[in-house]
């Protein structure tokens, strides 16, 4: 007779790897066979999964169609069975996992529109935290501005893209035809976040995507407005106009909930 | 009739699986329902729209929690990170109780997210009796365990499965939360009496109450939660209470959404059948 462990580990090999040391432990009659019964577990492993994945990575499915996205599915189930306690983070190395799969060396823009997918999902359940808005601005001392750092809301992600992802989700959500992927004139950078418990998105500006990421790692005001005014489209602009445009684009963030504290503290 | 007496644990009367789907109907409408359950694995998150609306549908409902990674049946060792979170979210959420189901989901590390049968013997009864105890421990609470539907048999089973589970409650010290479309299926399967696991559990440790639509593939049932409730499963609701006595039940869906309308309507009718049998309406929360 097995023990408990035993029965489990023949069990998870079965649904795992297809192992069949399980199959002489069940039961089997006549109106059913042992493999039917232990196929039902089977079939619910991986239909669970793959629904997980095709609600999480719901705009790589509609690129790919069905039935390939299922595929690439049973191998990255075969691949990175869940650790996790909770099917949320089961995706969680499904970008990766597309970017570094053979079928698509060739196709990088699904990696990125996977990467759109999961940060969608990590803005919607992130923190709570509240935002600032404008109106904080007046509180700050003149000779403290050189100093602020900016914190940003815990739902805030953003990346690289390099693709025609934009347009392709787009299409996808508004249920239009696909477009074929592109190659862009420039890399640009999306930022995702969640504004209340709405999730939003938007593609930032060349010279504002140039010092975002620099302003969530916590740089300081100053040493943002010195890295806009060597952007080529500011090299000419007065102290002043950069100063604007600085305060301009912190403006923008607070209105859209992105940032939690301006902190002083040299 | 019985009577129950819980001195813990309060009759809440018929609820509803608390389902995103349905959010803004509820906070709309505040249908006639006396409480919810939640999954609670889904509000094991850091903030956002999951928890703001649980927060505010608590504000008027009761709410219970029911999970589905425990694995009480592993032999893993218990999930601590798991544990905490479970109880962090308790502290939240302050669910009149708290359940999961008595199966195994995890092995080596892995979790197959799903409600995997056990072998019914004294080994596995010993094992999860200590598992549930040291869980009660931790939380600091009584836990109600569910039974699953169950689609196989292991050779290594030696006792019938209602009295594995009634063995386990009893020696553990735990609840049940008794599924009764989960005893059809399993019955259909297994060629059993459904009715004979309704009479072979002890009514006090009966605390809550499943209702599910299921699959049938034609002498073998699928527990899908994607139809309505069955005319057999309701047959033996109307036993389940005659033995128990009143027990808070609900309608659990979790796929091929109805209109919200459709829930309450089937929950109307376990009302109708707990009036029937006990002759009162039996709450109002």
């Amino acid at each position: 007779m097995l023990s408990l462990s035993e029965i489990q580990d023949k069990f998870q090999r079965h649904l795992l790897q297809g192992d069949t040391d399980i199959l002489t432990h069940i039961v089997s009659d006549q109106d059913i066979s042992h493999i039917q019964r232990l196929a039902t577990y089977k079939h619910a492993y991986t239909a669970r999964l793959i629904e997980a994945l095709s609600i999480d990575f719901s705009s790589v499915m509609a690129v790919l169609g069905e039935e390939t996205f299922s595929r690439i599915c049973l191998d990255y189930i075969n691949q990175h069975p869940s650790t996790y306690a909770s099917l949320r983070w089961f995706g969680s190395e499904f970008p990766d996992f597309i970017k570094q799969h053979s079928d698509f060396r060739e196709q990088p823009y699904l990696y990125e529109l996977a990467v759109m997918d999961w940060m969608f999902i990590n803005a919607f359940d992130a923190a709570d935290h509240n935002s600032l808005t404008p109106s904080c601005m007046i509180d700050v001392p003149v000779t403290s501005w050189p100093d602020i750092r900016l914190l940003f809301h815990p739902s805030v992600f953003y990346f690289t893209y390099r693709w025609n992802i934009i347009e392709i989700w787009h299409a996808i959500k508004d249920a239009n035809k696909i477009p074929s992927p592109l190659l862009i004139d420039k890399p640009a950078v999306c930022l995702i976040w969640r504004q209340a418990l709405s999730t939003q998105f938007r593609v930032l500006d060349e010279d504002e995507a140039a010092i975002f990421d620099d302003a969530v790692r916590g740089a300081t005001f100053e040493s943002l407005c010195e890295k806009l005014s060597l952007l080529t489209e500011h090299r000419d602009s007065e102290p002043e106009s950069i100063a604007m445009r600085s305060a301009a684009l912190l403006k923008t963030w607070l209105e859209e909930g992105l940032i939690t504290q301006l902190d002083c503290q040299p | 009739m019985p009577i129950k007496n819980h001195a813990e644990y309060p009759y809440l009367g018929y609820g509803l699986g608390l389902r995103s789907e349905y959010y803004d109907t509820i906070l709309e409408q505040r249908p006639d329902i006396d409480w919810f359950e939640i999954t609670s694995e889904n509000y094991m998150v850091s903030g956002g729209k999951s928890l703001d609306y649980l927060d505010r549908i608590r504000e008027h409902y009761p709410v219970v929690m029911h999970g589905v990674s425990l694995s009480i049946g592993g032999t893993d060792p218990l999930d601590k990170t798991y544990l905490k979170q479970l109880r962090d979210l308790a502290d939240r959420v302050k669910p009149v109780w708290l359940s999961d189901h008595l199966c195994w989901t995890i092995h080596a590390g892995k979790n197959i997210h799903d409600l995997l049968p056990l072998p019914y013997n004294s080994t596995t009864i010993d094992h999860l009796v200590n598992r549930i105890r040291q869980v009660q421990d931790y939380l600091g609470r009584q836990i109600l365990l569910e039974n699953v539907s169950s689609y196989l048999t292991y050779k290594e089973s030696q006792i019938s499965e209602w009295e594995f589970f009634s063995t386990v409650t009893e020696k553990a010290d735990c609840m049940m939360l008794l599924d009764i479309n989960n005893v059809y299926v399993s019955a259909v399967n297994h060629h059993f009496d459904p009715a004979d696991y309704l009479h072979g559990v002890p009514q006090e440790r009966v605390q809550q109450i499943h209702l599910a639509g299921h699959t049938d593939y034609g002498g073998f049932i699928v527990d899908t939660h994607d139809h309505p409730v069955v005319d057999s499963v309701w047959t033996l609701y109307q036993l389940a209470l005659e033995l128990y006595g009143p027990v808070s039940t609900m309608i659990e869906r979790d796929d091929n959404f109805p209109p919200f309308q459709e829930l309450l309507d089937e929950l109307d009718h376990a009302r109708q059948i707990g009036q029937v049998v006990h002759g009162r309406k039996t709450c109002s929360a």
